[in-house]
């Protein structure tokens, strides 16, 4: 019996105990007060604002669909998408790639697996923070770290994050660094798969790399797709790095000036509230259809062994 | 479950008690209605932190019955925090507000007409910026004007005298860069990066008898005036008179004392007279304030003004007018309070607390109050930035990296950027 029957069992057997559910909603009530009043009420009014010009100052003023047709023609929100889409269809891949290889040679049973996990997941925990983000500037600046080893080989590197060229694969390798949440999920994902099938694969005399691609890889499609949609999710919503790397205004030139930022310079700094809520909107449509094509694509190749 | 019956569920002991605590938080303001709080916000350095610290004491001394709550904040996300606390109806009484923001506050109805502070011992100029159709929404915190700040002790080592800077040109000012930065070790400029500062940028632009934003808010910049700029800026850099703009990016994010002005890199860089001070302190060389060129064929008509360091306004909502009023009237007016803050938002806009503190201010101080009254003469109108002009400084910053990283033609990014400022004007 799955865990979910099992569950709706158990709820039927609870069905008409009222008791037991009062105090399981009074539990519940803490998040439920933070799900109605910091998420769901925030987004109903974001909605109505986007149909208003709003300055934060003067109450908002009704005017249909202005913000959105604006933002058709508005070149440095077009150059935010191609930065923001950029930034998702390049590192989601890298960290995926490098969070697998680092799981398959942490899954060789090796000694002192825990540490070493510990220390692959240890950018994870501090990559998103603050800390790291001022750390990455200070690597690499025109006389940063980085350029200070290049140096040793007589390479004279560029201002790495003050360069436009080059300012977006900082951001993106911060975020490849962080690979620690997927590996530990795919070395989870590794462990499930049975011994049996590699026993068997083995005995039929299938090399190591055969057994990759025919059992591994195709046992861990549930997992890559999970981490897949997850990654996608989250890279769309990027804001502290770009923030931090880029002292709060995306540059240089607009390089690192990502969709997000873009929003809250537009809604807090230039106090233009209506447009950057239509421009949430704008992100969750986006967000939305990527996951969608991804569930949709996601039957011609995930497997599931049950 | 309906939200009734788990109010029903919830035990009737519990809803009374919480009752009766709501209705004593009702009655608590009534009990203290003679302790009136105040709350005043600033961003800044820690030496204006604790001035203003200090100079806040002196006035609860004065009086008992007001209390003060102060938040200094950091610059970063400082008007992002300001709208939303104004936008919440939860904006502090006192505020130091950007200049650039006075305008947008202030046609929001969100400032508090100050007509209750003594205006007459107060920089004119400064004060009827702010007097906007015959409300007086803020009053300069202090007073400040653009500044190029010049390191002797580089020119001297490099062997080159300082101009005269009430005739120099902005040609002199490009040769004089490429001339000290050959003539020094490696790794000194003679110039910091000039797509770093937006004011005096402006300034240029009005030099050449256009706007960035005219007195009534309209955008009459024209194509050649900034694109000249930009040029500019890319010969300095080409001559070697400047690091490139990946340094100036570097620079713009740091603090004044990080600058290259400050660890003595760049012999000249164009500054805020009021930043003058903390600039040469954290040098510890001979720094001079010379103000900024002129065009060719003007010498000496630099179109400077003396301007407000920042404005302090109020809240239209703050529950304690009177109070708040009292506050400020005692930070502008009060000389024990002046002696405390001296030079921490500019020189005093009231002349007689300006009088009273010139003869206890440091050496640096000191230059930096002379500075500004020899310039007094010569100065132009100022006037308040016009609403929508808080994009300026990162426009600017913006289009001339488009042109120095070679991605637009410096005709192209400067029509561009009008055309930004143009529609950020509302225009």
């Amino acid at each position: 019996m799955s865990a979910i029957e099992e569950l709706r069992d158990l709820g039927k057997q609870q069905k008409g105990s009222k008791k037991a559910n009062r105090a399981a909603y009074l539990f519940l009530l803490p998040w439920l007060v933070g799900l109605v009043g910091l998420t769901l009420l925030p987004m109903l009014a974001s909605l109505y604002i986007s149909f208003t010009k709003y300055n934060l100052i003067q109450p908002p003023s009704f005017n249909g669909l202005t913000n959105y047709i604006r933002m058709f023609s508005d070149p440095r929100l077009a150059n935010a998408l191609r930065v923001t889409f950029t930034y998702v269809l390049v590192s989601v891949p890298l960290q995926l790639v490098f969070a697998l290889l680092v799981a398959l040679a942490l899954d060789r049973g090796m000694r002192g697996l825990a540490l070493y996990r510990s220390i692959f997941y240890l950018p994870s925990l501090l990559g998103s923070s603050v800390a790291i983000a001022i750390l990455w500037r200070q690597v690499f600046g025109t006389s940063g770290l980085f350029n200070q080893f290049l140096a040793m080989f007589g390479i004279t590197g560029p201002g790495w994050i003050s360069n436009p060229n080059t300012a977006l694969s900082t951001i993106i390798l911060l975020h490849v660094w962080t690979f620690g949440a997927p590996m530990l999920i795919f070395l989870a994902g590794l462990r499930q798969i049975p011994t049996l099938y590699y026993e068997a694969a083995r005995v039929d005399g299938a090399s190591s790399r055969q057994q990759f691609f025919t059992i591994t890889l195709p046992m861990l499609t549930p997992i890559i797709f999970f981490n897949l949609v997850l990654q996608i999710i989250g890279s769309f919503q990027s804001f502290t790095q770009a923030y931090i790397v880029s002292g709060g205004n995306g540059g240089p030139v607009d390089s690192t000036m990502f969709y997000t930022l873009y929003l809250y310079q537009k809604g807090f700094a230039q106090l233009d509230m209506g447009y950057a809520s239509a421009m949430a909107w704008g992100l969750v449509i986006i967000i939305g259809a990527f996951t969608a094509i991804n569930f949709y694509a996601s039957r011609f190749w995930v497997f599931y062994d049950d | 479950m309906r939200l009734e019956e788990f109010m029903n569920a919830l035990s009737r002991r519990i809803v009374l008690a919480a009752m009766a605590g709501i209705s004593l938080m009702a009655l608590t303001p009534a009990m203290a209605q003679d302790q009136v709080t105040l709350r005043v916000v600033w961003w800044g350095s820690d030496s204006r932190t604790n001035a203003t610290l200090e100079a806040i004491k002196l006035f609860e001394a004065a009086n008992p019955n007001i209390k003060v709550q102060s938040e200094a904040l950091p610059f970063d996300g400082y008007v992002e925090k300001l709208s939303t606390q104004f936008a919440a109806n939860d904006a502090p009484d006192l505020i130091q507000l950007p200049n650039e923001y006075v305008a947008q506050f202030a046609n929001g109805g969100a400032l508090l007409n100050l007509d209750k502070v003594d205006a007459t011992k107060l920089d004119p100029g400064t004060t009827q910026a702010a007097n906007i159709d015959g409300q007086q929404v803020g009053f300069a915190t202090g007073l400040a004007s653009g500044v190029v700040i010049a390191n002797k002790t580089l020119f001297d080592a490099a062997g080159v005298a300082l101009p005269d800077d009430k005739t120099w040109t902005w040609d002199d000012f490009v040769a004089i860069s490429n001339e000290i930065s050959e003539k020094s070790g490696d790794g000194i400029y003679g110039s910091q990066p000039l797509g770093m500062d937006g004011f005096t940028f402006a300034n240029y632009v009005r030099q050449r008898g256009h706007d960035l934003y005219a007195p009534d808010g309209t955008v009459t910049a024209q194509p050649e005036d900034i694109a000249a700029y930009f040029e500019m800026a890319k010969a300095i850099w080409d001559g070697g008179g400047s690091a490139g703009p990946e340094v100036g990016s570097e620079w713009m994010g740091l603090p004044p004392e990080q600058s290259g002005s400050a660890t003595n890199v760049a012999a000249m860089g164009f500054w805020a007279s009021a930043q003058f001070t903390a600039v040469a302190r954290a040098s510890g060389q001979d720094m001079v304030p010379l103000r900024q060129p002129s065009q060719a064929g003007a010498a000496g008509q630099p179109m400077m003004s003396i301007g407000s360091s920042q404005y302090w306004v109020a809240s239209s909502r703050t529950r304690h007018p009177d109070e708040t009023q009292a506050l400020l009237n005692f930070l502008l007016n009060d000389v024990d309070a002046g002696k405390q803050l001296l030079l921490v938002r500019g020189t005093p806009s009231n002349s007689d607390v300006r009088d009273a503190i010139t003869p206890e201010l440091a050496e640096g101080d000191a230059t930096a109050v002379q500075y500004l009254s020899d310039l007094q003469a010569d100065a132009v109108p100022t006037f308040l930035p016009p609403q929508g002009s808080g994009i300026m400084q990162e426009t600017f910053r913006r289009f001339i990296a488009e042109y120095l990283f070679g991605r637009l033609s410096a005709e192209d990014a400067a029509n561009q950027m009008i055309a930004e400022l143009k529609i950020g004007a509302g225009q």
